[in-house]
C-alpha cells in the first residue's frame, strides 16, 4: 500500500483538497498515544489497498511547537512508523513565501513529493501570478495548480497520483547556511549517521529538542546549539534568516506581478469588523445570535428527542414483564443514552454555527478582539471559542482547546471550562429555582420590578462565567505561571462558508461526542441504576430500602459533609447520581421521592421540586429543606465539577490522571465553600 | 536553491538605525526587520520575520490588544509583547 501525506500550512486549503481527492470516503482516526484526530482516506478511483491519503495537521515548519504539529512532524520523519511514501504539499499561492518555508524543508526530507498550488484566484486578485514551470525548476519537484472546489486541475492531479508518477527522490541539502551552521550540521551528521540534516536544522532552532529524539541525538543537537550560541549566533533566528534568503530568490524568479494590489474586500470588511468600537458591537450581535440559537431554537428538536425517549421507555414498560431486565433497560440504557441524545441538537447547532463562523473567517477576528481581556486573566484570544462551546457542553469545549498552541494557556482554558454554565445545569437550576425561590419575590426598581426567579437564573450564569475568569487569573499568576506564550494569529480572508463541508464536519464531531461521552454516560447510568437498586433486601419498607442500597449508603456516608449545607442523605444520592450528567439529579430526586416519572421532564421537575419542599424532618416535623438548602444546592451546581464525561475527556486530552483529579477535587471543594457561604448569607437575610 | 552561496553576514554592532521596535511603528509606515528576540523568536522567524524582511503595521486594536502586521504578502497578528521583541528600521517608500 502506498501512503500519501497531505502537508501544508494551516488555512492553505488542505482539507478542501483532501475531500476532493478522497471524495467522502474518509474516516476520522485517533493517532495512538496523543489525542489529535488524523483523517485518512482512499484516493478516488482506487482500491482500498492501493493508495491511502493521510491529512496531517497544518504546520508552518518541521519544527513542532504544539501537540498537533508534533504529530505531523513525527509522521513525516517516520518516528513511530515508516515515513510516508509520497508527500503532497499544499501551497497557498497568495502567501507563497511563508508557505515555501515548509516546502523547502519538505524537499530536504528526500521523500518524493508534489506541490499543489491553491488559492491562485486570491493571488490573482492581489495582482500576483505564480509561474508553475519556473517554481518547479527552482524547487526540483513537480508543481501543479488546482482550484479544488471547482475541480480545475484536479483531474490531472488525481491521474498523476494514480499513475504512480511518484518521481525521483531528490534530496538536496540546503546549501544556503552560514559556514558555522553548515559545519555544526555536518559534525552532528558525522557522529550520528541516521539523523538527517533537515532533522538537525529543524531541531537546532528549539530551546530544547523534541522529546521523541533519541538521547544521543538530543545531546548532539543541544551541544551544537550551545556551540552556535557561543559564537554569538542565535540558531532560533539565524537558520530561518538563511532559509528565507533562498526563498526570496525562488519567489523573485517565479512570481509575476500582473497588476497593482487593490484593497481587498476582506480588508474593507475588517475596517468595520475590527473597528476599535464598532468591532465589539458586531461581535456582541453575533454572539447574541449564537446564544439565541442554542437556547431557543435548538430546544425544539431537543423536546422531540425527549418525547421520543419517553415514549420508548413507556413502550418498553408496557411490553416487557416487570423485573430486573426491564428496569435496566428503562433506567440504565434508555435513560442513559437519552441523557446524551437530548444534548445533541444544542451541540450540533453550536458546532454548525461555530463551523460557519470559522469557515467564513470570523472566529479569528473574535480572537483578535478579545485577546487583551483573555490575556489579562492568563487565557488566549482563541480561548473564547472553546469557552463558547462549553455553554452547550464542556466535552466539545475541552476538545476544541486543541487549536490553542500554547500548552499552558490551553491547560488553563481546559481547567476553567467546567465552570462555564453548561446546558445540563439548566434543568437542575429550573427545578431548584421553582422549588425554593418564591414566585412572589420581585425586586422593585422604582419604575418596575424584576422577576426574582429570572434574576436568580441570570445570577447563576454570571457567577459561573465570572468564576471561570477568576480561577484563570489566579492559576496563571500562581500554579501555572510561565513565560508569556505565543499569540500569532492569522486573519484569513473572508469567504462564503461551504455549507456541505460544515454540516459534514459538525456531524463528524457530534459522532465523536456521542462515542466518547455517550459510551461513558451509558456505562455510568447502568452502574448508577445498579447501585441505586441493589442489594435487594426483602422485608424492608421502601424508605429503609432506599437507604440500604449502595447509593443510599454513599448518601449516608457523605451526609456529615452535606449537613452544614442543610442537605441530607437523599440529596446525597441525587448528587451522587449527577456524576452521570448533572441533569440526572432531577430524575434521581424523583426516584427517591417516588414521583411518577412517566410525565414529561418539565412536569417531573415541578413535581420533584414540590415534593422536596414538602419534605419534613421526621423528628421535629419542620420542613426538611429551607430556602438556604435551595440556595446552597444552586451554588453547589454552579461551581462543582462532578461530571464523569468531563473527567473522562480531561483524562484523554491531558493524557493523565493528574489534571482531571485536581480539577474535580478543587471544584468540589470550591463548590462546598461557596454553597456554605451562600446558605449563610441567604439564611441571615431571611431571618 | 541548490547552489546558493552563503550570504550570511554576521552583524556584530547593533545597527544605530534600529532603535525602533515593531509595536512603535506607526500605522502604514514600512519598516525592515533588524533582529528578532524573545521566547517566541523561533516561530516568528519561521513565519517570515527574518532579517531584512519588509513589514508594515496594518492595524492596532483597542485597549493595547494585538497588532496586525503585513509582511510577505500576508497578514499576521501579534501581541504587543511579541512585537516589542522585533526591532525594525523605518524605510522610505
Amino acid at each position: 500500500m502506498t501512503r500519501i501525506a497531505l502537508v501544508g500550512n494551516p488555512n492553505a486549503g488542505k482539507t478542501t483538497l483532501f475531500n476532493a481527492l478522497t471524495g467522502l470516503r474518509h474516516k476520522v482516526g485517533n493517532y495512538p498515544g496523543v489525542t489529535v484526530d488524523i483523517k485518512s482516506g482512499v484516493l478516488r478511483g482506487t482500491d482500498i489497498t492501493e493508495i491511502q491519503i493521510v491529512d496531517l495537521p497544518g504546520v508552518y515548519s518541521l519544527t513542532p511547537h504544539s501537540p498537533d504539529e508534533d504529530v505531523a512532524v513525527k509522521f513525516l520523519f517516520g518516528v513511530d512508523e515508516v515515513p510516508p511514501d509520497f508527500i503532497v504539499n499544499v501551497v497557498d499561492a497568495s502567501n507563497l513565501e511563508r508557505n515555501l518555508f515548509l516546502t523547502t524543508q519538505l524537499v530536504e526530507l528526500g521523500i518524493p513529493m508534489l506541490v499543489v498550488l491553491t488559492m491562485t484566484d486570491a493571488a490573482a486578485r492581489r495582482g500576483l501570478r505564480v509561474d508553475e514551470q519556473r517554481l518547479s525548476t527552482e524547487l526540483g519537484v513537480p508543481v501543479v495548480s488546482t482550484d479544488a472546489p471547482k475541480g480545475a486541475g484536479l483531474t490531472t492531479l488525481v491521474s498523476r497520483l494514480q499513475g504512480q508518477g511518484f518521481g525521483i527522490n531528490i534530496s538536496p541539502v540546503y546549501a544556503g547556511y552560514s559556514p558555522e551552521i553548515t559545519s555544526t550540521i555536518s559534525e552532528i551528521c558525522a557522529f550520528s549517521p541516521d539523523i538527517s540534516p533537515v532533522l538537525i536544522s529543524t531541531q537546532l532552532v528549539k530551546e530544547t529538542p523534541s522529546k521523541w529524539l533519541t538521547g544521543i541525538d538530543a545531546e548532539l543537537i543541544e551541544s551544537g546549539r550551545s556551540k552556535l550560541c557561543s559564537l554569538d549566533i542565535d540558531p532560533s533566528t539565524a537558520i530561518a534568516d538563511d532559509r528565507y534568503i533562498g526563498i526570496g530568490r525562488i519567489s523573485a524568479r517565479s512570481v509575476i506581478r500582473t497588476t497593482a494590489a487593490r484593497t481587498s474586500l476582506s480588508e474593507r470588511i475588517d475596517q468595520v469588523a475590527l473597528h476599535k468600537v464598532g468591532g465589539y458591537f458586531v461581535f456582541l450581535a453575533i454572539i447574541t445570535l449564537v446564544f439565541q440559537a442554542i437556547f431557543t431554537w435548538a430546544q425544539v428538536p431537543a423536546e422531540w428527542i425527549e418525547i421520543g425517549i419517553d415514549s420508548l421507555s413507556d413502550f418498553t414498560r408496557a411490553s416487557m414483564p416487570s423485573g430486573e431486565l426491564r428496569d435496566l433497560l428503562i433506567a440504565g440504557v434508555i435513560g442513559g443514552v437519552g441523557n446524551t441524545l437530548v444534548f445533541l441538537p444544542q451541540i450540533l447547532t453550536l458546532l454548525f454555527l461555530l463551523g460557519l463562523l470559522e469557515d467564513s473567517g470570523y472566529l479569528a477576528r473574535g480572537a483578535f478582539l478579545l485577546d487583551r481581556f483573555m490575556y489579562r486573566v492568563g487565557l488566549h484570544g482563541k480561548s473564547f471559542i472553546p469557552m463558547l462551546s462549553s455553554f452547550a457542553c464542556a466535552v466539545p469545549g475541552i476538545m476544541a482547546t486543541r487549536t490553542i498552541e500554547s500548552g499552558r494557556e490551553r491547560l488553563v482554558t481546559m481547567f476553567v471550562i467546567p465552570l462555564i454554565p453548561c446546558t445540563a445545569r439548566i434543568p437542575v437550576y429550573t427545578m431548584l429555582i421553582a422549588a425554593f425561590i418564591p414566585a412572589t419575590w420581585r425586586i422593585s426598581l422604582g419604575v418596575g420590578s424584576i422577576d426574582g426567579r429570572a434574576l436568580c437564573m441570570v445570577a447563576l450564569f454570571v457567577a459561573g462565567i465570572a468564576m471561570s475568569f477568576i480561577v484563570a487569573a489566579i492559576l496563571s499568576r500562581t500554579a501555572m505561571k510561565s513565560a508569556p506564550s505565543t499569540f500569532m494569529l492569522e486573519l484569513p480572508a473572508y469567504k462564503i462558508p461551504r455549507l456541505g463541508r460544515i454540516v459534514r464536519e459538525s456531524l463528524d464531531q457530534a459522532w465523536l461526542f456521542i462515542q466518547r461521552a455517550g459510551t461513558m454516560i451509558l456505562a455510568i447510568s447502568i452502574a448508577l441504576w445498579f447501585l441505586s437498586s441493589h442489594p435487594k433486601i426483602q422485608g424492608k419498607s421502601p424508605k429503609e430500602y432506599e437507604r440500604s442500597t449502595y447509593a443510599g449508603r454513599v448518601g449516608t456516608l457523605v451526609e456529615p459533609v452535606l449537613k452544614p449545607l442543610g442537605m441530607d442523605w437523599k440529596i446525597g444520592i441525587g448528587l451522587f447520581a449527577s456524576v452521570a450528567a448533572r441533569e440526572v439529579f432531577v430524575a434521581a430526586m424523583g426516584a427517591i421521592y417516588n414521583v411518577d416519572a412517566s410525565d414529561d421532564d418539565d412536569h417531573l421537575g415541578v413535581a420533584v421540586g414540590a415534593r422536596m419542599r414538602a419534605q419534613t424532618d421526621p423528628l421535629t416535623g419542620l420542613p426538611a429543606y429551607d430556602i438556604g438548602t435551595g440556595a446552597a444546592l444552586l451554588a453547589f451546581f454552579a461551581f462543582a465539577q462532578q461530571c464523569m464525561s468531563t473527567f473522562a475527556i480531561m483524562r484523554r486530552e491531558t493524557n493523565g490522571w493528574k489534571w482531571p483529579l485536581l480539577q474535580t477535587t478543587s471544584y468540589l471543594i470550591l463548590a462546598w465553600i461557596m454553597a456554605f457561604i451562600v446558605r449563610a448569607i441567604v439564611l441571615a437575610a431571611n431571618s | 536553491m541548490h547552489n546558493i552561496v552563503s550570504e550570511y553576514n554576521k552583524v556584530d554592532q547593533p545597527d544605530p538605525q534600529c532603535e525602533c521596535t515593531l509595536d512603535c511603528l506607526a500605522n502604514g509606515i514600512k519598516g525592515e526587520v533588524c533582529s528578532v528576540t524573545g521566547p517566541n523568536r523561533c516561530r516568528l522567524a519561521e513565519l517570515g520575520f527574518s532579517r531584512g524582511c519588509e513589514v508594515e503595521v496594518a492595524r492596532k486594536s483597542a485597549f493595547g490588544g494585538p497588532i496586525e502586521v503585513r509582511l510577505r504578502s500576508y497578514r499576521v497578528s501579534l501581541r504587543v509583547e511579541e512585537a516589542s521583541g522585533i526591532t525594525v528600521r523605518a524605510v522610505e517608500d
